[in-house]
């Protein structure tokens, strides 16, 4: 059980910092496909400190020093979108695809070129931490990472960003309406600017938790494995609101973890573990339920769906392994064929900036 | 005088002799990998440091290719540029290039060529020209002697993480699964012992799979954990640091010295080992003295050579192995080498379905 | 039809092809095609005023796309030098030379045949991401419909031993049901088909892993080979291959692909269909109240676009030139590479035809690369590419402002010395009809030689500015109290007319103008009343 928590936080940081990245984005007006490239970039910047600073600093610094990198190369990496779709109006979409296919190459080439001038027999695109990895763990011998109490916090304090400031209301109605800011006054390309660049922050933070879970080396001809694009299901899913997508997060992260670790568990483990994704999803739909937006039988379908799995688990109906790894991915699709209908996307977003019209 | 007459003819000779090896073109190695890249902690990386060190030290112009696809068509690509570039030995691991050698070799006659990890069965029914030399090596039995071993000293529930089920990880395995159960049916505690059995399908670790091994290692209470393929080791590794007395069985090479090295002293119990990189090296110095003739048109398996296990291409390490006098200890191995080698032991190399055993084994299939 | 423009055309293609055909240096040969095809096109006779030629659509598309392709080269080029500097154009021009870097032509010959081999799935999926972008959807599920036909074509080749044919069918269908899974949830429910599209790549994925299980021969860890157990399943050849020196993959596929991206050329301008899918990827809405039914047409073109990916699955499959492996982790690339190439071809089926070519060869060409440089700097050179294409509009726009520009100061140095001379004139006569007044209210009349005092009646007639299309300040007209008087109307000329039309207007304008002050020159110095 406790393997399933700490699985599952893993999971949810990383699920949650990348869609709240895209949510930033999404809200400001511009689509950011490109967030696998932004979390390889990420893990890369954070990697790269994480290799090269002393054996015994303090855990502190090694962790503020991982975090401010990961975030700056992500910032970094992200500026590519920002520029291509902000300035010269490029197809977003595009752009993203382009970043994504580019961030995996681009580190394997940085990652090469950086070990072969460290030692010319080493062509490897590996990165190893050392025992710097430690220093993210609170408890040793446990996945549970300061990260993840970081990703709480910035969830926070994304929620306070967006709905209780004023950046953030200007932030959003850049994505809504971007004529209407411009007549107030709003610099709508510095706000897209804004709301790209946290993406690239947040995604480049989402990277780094990924690559230091569970293991101690990384190898960057892989990319970060599809989670972007998760990622990005995530965010459509908790309807482009922060703790929505902390809930949906929390689902996916819940099922991806399950897929590891359900033949250690016992039956009643399992049964809590249903229990709590109906709980979840019950509490997701409620919220949805009052906003009047949802169809309740298509409603009970999509709980029944999710607790479904769970139960063939508990009652060890054994099904091929693949079945285990769709699963999040049916899910994903079945709760958007519910609730995409009146979808909650930013109006004007994917639609480039002219100032010229009206 | 006559000493002197003795002494100038044999000069003369000496001279001749090397007149006539130096005056075949310069030999000019080149590699090719099947599909992955020269860093996949597997064969093409061990082929790779091999070659590599064999050509640096002999002075040997050097390099390798990488198939932009994987397909036959590519690979048989690289090779024409190879020889298109003037590389006249052509190294080239994996099964994958079995389809590919026919095509070649015919055309590429006085270009040699060596296949490893190529068996008859791979070639699909192709006559081995005279100038194409492929290797197989009998990893079940390295495997076996794992297992066997790992039971002898006392493990009693392990496990077998393999990387992607390709025939090479496959015979590894099953390998692995007739040595536990040889052992345990010798010990009388057949009952008592389980495998688990999964394949990570992919040859590096990430989350998921050390998730995967943390339920092994802790809900499960798994001992040891055969790592069965290129650097998936790293999420066994890293499962087996978090509980007390966690163990890992490395592969290929003597991986002792990375395990422990990164991960904690004494966590490699032993490592199934095959001598790929010593055929490797063995192989350019006979072309390099003219030898090849007497490896060419030949598929050789690979495996027990002798009692000695120094000569023998696949075994455990001697040093690194954590031996335990009295209940499995060097000499026991030894014994162990010589009844495989005298037949008194079979292992099949059966690779379709799990070997018929009385120990349990729990076959997860794929991870991911 | 200028003949003679047409005949030096001709000869240049022909000469390009010369070139090619006896391995001379990509550069010339591309050169001279080019300006083969320029001076053809050139060639057509241009209904009505001819617009200028950059600010035609095609070659803006065509300029744009090599702009981004040189882009791209350069920045890898750059990256070159930084890992390594010796070698660094050695391995550029491997890049892409390709198959040109062998040196017996029968190696060329074969890897030539290598990469069209594996041009045709790319261009499949290159044309079904294009077609369904010209309906505004961006089909970004290519990539699981190419899995799904892959896996259809090959468990009905393997396990139901099906011929080709059926095989191919049945990968259309395949990927054209799954795409239309994609369709309707967008039509119906809104779902944004990226996103579905994604969740779809991967349950394919897994769901094409399960399917063909039985088909996996487990010595190779991979699917039969159809040549050796199932060769009823492979695409004929019909004597293809032997122009490629008996290349074993070179199929009909080949020319089937090339057809099939005329046909999709001609579905989308020629016919009702694919009138109607553009319009409704233009403006939704407006082809809703046209009558034009949304719904079936974004749920056909997915179909469309899902079976065209198919195809090309089936056509790479079946050639037997690769198999599927019996753990594929990840969704093949082919569908990402093709919306690559379908941006790269400037989202027009023959340019896709070029775009995917090109990338594929550069692809294969970075495999050939020495390897002090790692692996990854090919596919660093194609995606650097694939992001510049995204400033093709950007291109375009600057290449149709920078036309503009230039029309426009042309048009506004005519202008100011049309004014010029007009103010001129105007002044003169002012001056002179001052001149008078102040004569005539003179008490004495100085006595010189001064022509008649006219008559106040007689102001001169007002010449109108002539007009300005972007003028921004209307010229105050002079009341005429003649109404005889034949005056010009101030209005603009209308925003149709292309700027040639503008410039004549101008000119005659100007020429009119001309005439009527000459002739009021001469009715003001006779003095003659009008």
């Amino acid at each position: 059980m406790i393997l399933l928590i700490q699985y599952t936080v893993v999971f949810t940081s990383v699920l949650m910092l990348v869609a709240l990245g895209g949510c930033f984005s999404e809200h400001s007006g511009v689509i950011n496909i490109g967030l696998e490239g932004i979390m390889v970039f990420g893990a890369l910047g954070g990697a790269l400190v994480m290799r090269y600073l002393p054996d015994g600093t303090m855990g502190v610094v090694v962790v503020m020093a991982c975090v401010l990198a990961a975030m700056l190369a992500g910032a970094i990496y992200s500026l590519l979108l920002a520029v291509a779709a902000i300035n010269f109006k490029a197809d977003q979409t595009l752009v993203g695809t382009a970043m994504n296919l580019l961030g995996t190459a681009a580190a394997t080439v940085l990652v090469k070129a950086v070990n072969t001038a460290a030692d010319p027999n080493n062509p490897s695109a590996t990165i190893a931490y050392g025992s710097k990895r430690g220093a993210f763990q609170i408890v040793s011998g446990m996945e549970f990472s300061w990260l993840a109490v970081l990703a709480v916090i910035l969830l926070v304090l994304s929620y306070f960003l967006l709905y209780k400031t004023k950046f953030g209301l200007r932030l959003m109605s850049c994505g809504e309406h971007p004529q209407a800011s411009a007549s107030v006054g709003i610099n709508v390309y510095k706000m897209r600017y804004a709301g790209v660049l946290m993406s690239g922050m947040l995604g480049g933070l989402g990277g780094l938790v990924y690559i230091t879970a569970g293991v101690s080396e990384w190898k960057f001809e892989n990319g970060v494995a599809g989670f972007g694009f998760l990622a990005l299901a995530v965010m459509i899913f908790g309807g482009w609101k922060p703790f929505r997508i902390a809930l949906a997060a929390l689902l996916f992260g819940v099922f991806r973890s399950l897929s590891n670790v359900y033949h250690g568990l016992s039956g009643i483990e399992i049964s809590i573990a249903i229990a709590i994704c109906v709980a979840l999803l019950a509490l997701f739909a409620y919220k949805c339920y009052k906003d009047k937006k949802v169809n309740i039988p298509l409603m009970v379908v999509a709980v029944a769906s999710v607790a479904l799995p769970f139960l063939v688990v508990a009652l060890e109906v054994t099904f091929p392994p693949e079945l285990y790894n769709m699963l999040p991915y049916i899910i994903s699709l079945i709760v958007l064929v519910i609730f995409s209908k009146n979808s909650a996307a930013p109006k004007a977003e994917g639609i480039p900036y002219d100032q010229g019209t009206r | 005088m006559k000493k002197f007459v003795a002494l100038l003819l044999a000069a003369m000779m000496l001279l001749s002799v090397t007149a006539i090896a130096s005056a075949d073109e310069e030999m000019r190695v080149a590699m090719i990998t099947d599909v992955g890249t020269i860093t996949d902690q597997s064969f093409n990386q061990t082929t790779y440091e091999a070659a590599k060190a064999w050509c640096d030290e002999n002075g040997v112009d050097f390099t390798y290719y990488q198939p932009a696809t994987d397909t036959d068509a590519d690979r048989i690509a690289m090779i024409d540029k190879a020889v298109d570039e003037g590389y006249n030995v052509i190294l080239m691991p994996g099964y994958k290039f079995g389809p590919a050698i026919g095509g070649v070799q015919e055309e590429y006659s006085d270009i040699k060529f060596i296949a490893l990890d190529v068996g008859e069965g791979d070639l699909g029914g192709a006559q081995l020209g005279p100038n194409v030399y492929c290797a197989v090596y009998q990893e079940e039995l390295c495997g076996y002697m794992a297992g066997y071993a790992a039971v002898k000293l006392g493990y009693t529930h392990l496990g077998f993480l393999g990387g992607m089920a390709v025939p090479a990880v496959i015979r590894y395995g099953f390998g692995f699964v007739q040595g536990v159960n040889q052992a345990a049916v010798d010990m009388g505690i057949a009952d008592q012992v389980t495998v688990e059995y999964a394949y990570g399908n992919q040859f590096f670790g990430d989350a998921d799979i050390t998730g995967v091994m943390d339920t092994w290692y802790q809900s499960l209470g798994v001992q040891v954990v055969f790592a069965c393929g290129g650097g998936i080791y790293t999420s066994a590794a890293e499962a087996a640091q978090k509980v007390e007395n966690g163990k890992v069985i490395g592969v290929d090479v003597d991986q002792s010295a990375i395990i422990d090295g990164t991960y904690g002293e004494g966590m490699t119990v032993t490592s199934a080992m095959k001598g790929l990189g010593a055929t490797v090296k063995t192989l350019l110095s006979e072309i390099k003295a003219g030898n090849f003739a007497a490896f060419g048109g030949k598929v050789e398996t690979l495996g027990l050579v002798g009692e000695n296990p120094e000569d023998n291409y696949v075994g455990i390490p001697a040093d690194t192995t954590q031996f335990v006098e009295g209940v499995f200890g060097p000499n026991d191995y030894l014994a162990l080498v010589a009844a495989m080698f005298a037949g008194d032991v079979q292992v099949s190399n059966a690779i379709d379905a799990m070997p018929a055993v009385t120990v349990t084994v729990n076959d997860r299939g794929k991870i991911k | 039809m200028k003949i003679g423009r047409a005949i030096v055309g001709i000869l240049c293609v022909a000469f390009a092809v010369y070139l090619y055909a006896t391995a001379q240096p990509l550069a010339i040969t591309l050169i001279v095609l080019a300006l083969g095809i320029g001076i053809i096109a050139s060639a057509r006779n241009q209904k009505g005023a001819r617009t200028p030629l950059l600010k035609q659509q095609a070659v803006q598309t065509i300029i744009a796309s090599l702009g981004c392709i040189l882009l791209g080269l350069l920045i890898g080029y750059i990256v070159l030098l930084i890992i390594n500097p010796d070698g660094a154009w050695k391995a550029l021009s491997t890049i892409l030379e390709n198959f040109w870097s062998f040196s017996s032509q029968r190696g060329q010959i074969k890897n030539f045949g290598n990469t069209l081999a594996k041009t045709v799935p790319l261009l499949m999926c290159a044309l079904s991401v294009l077609f369904s972008y010209k309906v505004g959807l961006f089909n970004i599920g290519a990539a699981g419909q190419y899995v799904a036909g892959a896996g259809v074509a090959i468990y009905f080749a393997i396990a139901l031993k099906m011929p080709w044919w059926v095989c191919m069918l049945a990968a259309m269908l395949a990927g054209a049901a799954l795409a239309a899974i994609s369709g309707v949830l967008k039509a119906t429910r809104n779902v944004n088909e990226v996103i579905s599209g994604i969740m779809l790549n991967w349950i394919c994925l897994y769901l094409v892993n399960m399917l063909l299980v039985p088909c996996q021969d487990i010595n190779m860890s991979e699917t039969f080979s159809l040549k050796k157990g199932y060769p009823q399943a492979v695409i004929p050849t019909l004597g293809l291959n032997e122009l490629f020196n008996n290349h074993q993959y070179i199929t009909i596929a080949v020319p089937m692909a090339i057809l099939i991206a005329l046909l999709i050329w001609y579905i989308m301008t020629k016919t009702k269909l694919g009138y109607e899918l553009r319009a409704t990827g233009l403006n939704k809405d407006a082809a809703k109240y046209a009558g034009m039914k949304g719904r079936t047409n974004i749920i056909l073109t997915m179909a469309i676009s899902g079976a065209l990916a198919g195809l090309g699955a089936s056509m790479l499959y079946l050639t037997d030139m690769a198999k599927w492996p019996s753990a594929v982790a990840a969704v093949p690339g082919m569908g990402f590479n093709g919306i690559a190439a379908a941006f790269l071809g400037g989202l027009h089926p023959i340019g896709a035809v070029f775009s995917s070519f090109f990338i594929q060869h550069i692809t294969d060409g970075g495999s050939f690369m020495e390897k002090i440089y790692p692996a990854e700097i090919a596919s660093l050179v194609s995606s650097v590419i694939i992001y510049m294409c995204a400033f093709v509009l950007y291109f375009r726009q600057t290449m149709t402002k920078a036309v503009d520009n230039r029309i426009e100061r042309r048009h506004a140095a005519l202008v100011s010395n049309v004014r010029g001379t007009i103010r001129g004139e105007l002044e003169d006569d002012f001056r002179s009809v001052v001149h008078d007044e102040l004569e005539k209210s003179r008490p004495h009349p100085v006595s010189l030689d001064k022509p008649a005092a006219r008559t106040p009646e007689e102001a001169p007639a007002p010449k109108p500015a002539e007009p300005q299309a972007d003028e921004p300040v209307r010229p105050v007209r002079m009341p005429s109290f003649d109404l005889d008087d034949d005056w010009e109307p101030l209005s603009g000329d209308s925003d149709e007319d292309t700027d040639g039309e503008k410039k004549e207007k101008k000119k005659d304008k100007k020429d009119k103008k001309d005439k009527k002050d000459k002739k009021d020159k001469k009715s003001k110095k006779g003095g003659s009343d009008k």
